[in-house]
C-alpha cells in the first residue's frame, strides 16, 4: 500500500537510506523492517519510554509541591494515577501489566530527586560489560 | 548456596572469587508491581554507592516500575562514568521488607551487586576466617 509522510527530518530520511543501501534494501523493505524491530523490542516500545520521560518533566514541577513523596505512575505518556502507598500504586502497575505494558515510571517526586545525580562505585569497570546473569533460586 | 543459622543469625558462604573468596547475601527481590523475582546471592560491594545492581537481562523484569530517565544516577568509576537505568524493587531480608532501587548499565551488561545504599540499612558480620557473612 502506498503511505506519505510529513515532515520527517531531512537526518532521518538520509539515514534510513544509507543504512537502506548498506543492507541493499529498498525503502520499503528497510521500514517494514525497523517497524518489525520497534513492535517487538523487548525493552517496549522506545517511543512510549520517551513520552513518559517527556511526561514526568511536564508535570514534575506541579508534582513535587502537591503529591510530595507519594506514588506517581506513568505510563502511554499520561499521568496514571497518583497513590499514597506503593501497595496501591502496584495495584495499578499489575493493572497495566494485564493489558501488555512492559515498562512504566513509578516516582516519588521529591524523594526519588534527592538520590539523583552522581555517586561514585570505586573500581567499577567495564567489566560489567561482560558479567554473566543467571536464574533467581 | 550454603546458608544457615547461627544462634539465631542468617549467615551465607563466601563464594569463590579468582583468588580470593567474596562475601555475600541473598536478597528475596519484587518487581513495583510487588511480583515475586525469587532469591538471589549478591556480591557484597562496598566501594559501591548505589543499592542493588543487576545483569540487564535480570533488571528488565523491574521495568515495570522504572525511574524517569532524568533521575538515573551517574557514577563514577576508576575509567569512565556509568549511568544507570533505576527502577523501584522491595527486598525481603531476615524477614523485614525494605523498599530500595534496583539498577543495571545503560551501557553494558551488568552484574549482580548490593551497594552501600542498602548495606548500610542492616546489621552483617563479615567473618573472614570463617568464610561466610552473617544477618546479625
Amino acid at each position: 500500500m502506498r503511505l506519505v509522510l510529513k515532515k520527517l527530518s531531512e537526518e532521518k530520511i538520509r539515514l534510513l537510506k544509507a543504512e537502506a543501501a548498506r543492507r541493499g534494501l529498498s525503502l520499503s523493505e528497510a521500514v517494514e523492517e525497523a517497524i518489525e524491530l520497534w513492535a517487538r523490542s523487548p525493552l517496549g516500545v522506545v517511543g512510549d519510554e520517551a513520552a513518559d520521560d517527556a511526561t514526568w518533566e511536564a508535570v514534575k514541577e506541579r508534582l513535587r509541591r502537591e503529591a510530595r513523596g507519594k506514588y506517581v505512575v506513568i505510563a502511554g505518556g499520561r499521568v496514571v494515577g497518583v497513590y499514597d502507598s506503593l501497595d496501591e500504586a502496584a495495584e495499578a502497575l499489575r493493572g497495566l501489566r494485564r493489558r501488555g505494558v512492559r515498562r512504566a515510571i513509578l516516582v516519588r517526586p521529591g524523594v526519588d530527586d534527592e538520590r539523583a545525580g552522581e555517586a561514585e562505585w570505586l573500581g567499577g569497570s567495564m567489566e560489567a560489560e561482560s558479567a554473566g546473569a543467571t536464574s533467581p533460586a | 548456596m550454603a546458608r544457615g543459622q547461627h544462634g539465631g543469625r542468617e549467615c551465607w558462604r563466601y563464594q569463590p572469587g579468582l583468588r580470593l573468596p567474596y562475601p555475600v547475601i541473598r536478597l528475596r527481590l519484587l518487581n513495583a508491581a510487588l511480583e515475586k523475582y525469587g532469591e538471589i546471592p549478591l556480591q557484597v560491594d562496598t566501594g559501591y554507592e548505589g543499592p542493588v545492581m543487576l545483569p540487564r537481562a535480570e533488571y528488565e523484569f523491574f521495568m515495570i516500575g522504572e525511574l524517569p530517565r532524568g533521575l538515573w544516577r551517574r557514577y563514577r568509576t576508576i575509567t569512565d562514568t556509568v549511568t544507570m537505568r533505576t527502577a523501584r524493587a522491595v527486598a525481603v531480608i531476615g524477614g523485614e521488607r525494605l523498599e530500595i532501587y534496583v539498577e543495571s548499565p545503560l551501557h553494558g551488561g551488568g552484574k549482580r551487586l548490593v551497594g552501600r545504599e542498602v548495606l548500610n540499612r542492616l546489621r552483617l558480620l563479615l567473618d573472614g576466617p570463617a568464610g561466610e557473612t552473617c544477618l546479625a
